[in-house]
């Protein structure tokens, strides 16, 4: 059974339920820009231009990745990934591998940006919230969609920056994978919702119903730091340091580099930073209580607070 | 000139003369932030950037200089004297070929 969705505006036909994803309400006849697809991997690519331990490349349309106790993902032209599970594969893991990695290749093909962010909406433009793992970003943007700020994606982030002047966030996928302490704290009962990876107390809460439709002008980034009692405080860069904070936040970095992406991500990179997206670092502590407060400054910070 | 901060590493001496040729490096590239100017190498893509001076110098290579005519235009707009500039962009064009910046002929 083939089951159609919508993501980054674009028709998807898939072979396996991705309920992360808001069901396609277009034209039922258009044919689907994008296929997700279980079916058969070859184990290595013919002709392969980078090797390198999880995954090869051959120019930027041709991607093959291999999780051990997974399975392989191959993504061509911008336009299909295809996943062969191992067997007895966890059928949450598969999904992960296809919504994560793959779908990063898949919009590097497209020469779309993927950041490594979540991202809501705040007065008609998208605010992305980035940092390392564990740093509170979904938590941040669960907390900030329970206030009823709209959410445009959860872990991937994928900016337009076709036009440098205006660069655009497409409304994602809603993740939205929180710890079962940040649930705790957000007063969510995890007995109720799905487990993001089998074994871990990591739960699902996104809802691709309540997901923002249209794609919106990226205002700010936002880069979470944790700092063992750290004081909440955000920093300003500009110039270098702004296009330097904003690289770490690409998403798997050196899989676009073996793309052949650099010089594009450096264009659209700088080009934002040229082009007036504030770029703000926010230090925050890593104790769970102070989320709101956190929250707070988010969006103090977004609305262009120091 | 004597403001400019310390150079992130020390590059090794240049052999430059008043004639030597000093050009861009075609294996960079760049973008004006903010009034700095930020550039990547495509070999290694790597990010960095230049401080007000190297800007300035970067600026002022738009088509490959000597490195006598580059002194006489900056010892014309900083009013310092010319051995002193000399000094300093010798050191600067010597971290900035290292770096792969700058080409010198």
């Amino acid at each position: 059974m083939t089951h159609f969705y919508r993501l980054c505006g674009l028709k998807v036909a898939a072979d396996l339920p991705l309920p992360e994803l808001p069901r396609w309400e277009g034209p039922a006849d258009g044919a689907p820009d994008l296929a997700f697809r279980i079916g058969a991997v070859p184990d290595t690519l013919d002709g392969a231009t980078h090797r390198d331990v999880l995954f090869e490349t051959r120019g930027t349309d041709t991607y093959l990745m291999t999780l051990p106790g997974v399975g392989r993902a191959r993504v061509s032209g911008g336009t299909s990934i295809v996943i062969a599970p191992e067997d007895g594969a966890d059928a949450v893991a598969v999904r992960a591998l296809m919504m994560g990695p793959a779908q990063a290749v898949l919009w590097y093909q497209r020469g779309l940006l993927p950041l490594h962010a979540s991202s809501i909406a705040v007065d008609g433009a998208a605010v992305a919230i980035a940092g390392a793992s564990a740093t509170g970003k979904s938590t941040l943007a669960a907390l900030l969609a329970q206030r009823g700020l709209p959410l445009l994606s959860d872990d991937i982030t994928v900016v337009d920056a076709a036009r440098r002047e205006a660069p655009l966030v497409l409304p994602g996928y809603a993740g939205l994978r929180l710890w079962r302490d940040s649930l705790d704290r957000l007063g969510i009962a995890a007995q109720d919702l799905p487990r993001a990876l089998p074994g871990v107390q990591k739960f699902v809460l996104g809802r691709a119903d309540a997901l923002a439709a249209e794609a919106l002008p990226l205002s700010c980034v936002i880069i979470l730091a944790r700092q063992q009692n750290g004081k909440l405080e955000a920093r300003h860069p500009s110039g270098m340091h702004a296009v330097n904070a904003l690289h770490d936040t690409i998403h798997v970095r050196r899989v676009a580099a073996a793309l052949g992406c650099d010089r594009d991500i450096f264009e659209a990179l700088t080009g934002m930073c040229a082009g007036g997206i504030a770029v703000k670092r926010l230090i925050v502590p890593s104790d769970l209580a102070q989320i709101a407060a956190i929250a707070d400054r988010v969006l103090d910070v977004a609305r262009g607070g120091r | 000139m004597s403001n400019r901060r310390q150079p992130l590493f020390s590059a090794p001496p240049l052999a430059l003369g008043d004639a030597s040729v000093i050009a861009r490096s075609a294996s960079i590239i760049t973008a004006e932030v903010q009034g700095e100017v930020v550039m990547m190498s495509v070999e290694k893509g790597r990010y960095f950037g230049l401080d007000d001076i190297g800007s300035d110098i970067w600026r002022r290579l738009e088509t490959p200089r000597t490195f006598g005519a580059l002194i006489d235009a900056l010892a014309a707009d900083y009013r310092a004297e010319r051995d002193v500039i000399a000094e300093d962009v010798r050191k600067l064009l010597a971290e900035m070929a290292a770096r792969g910046v700058v080409t010198v002929g």
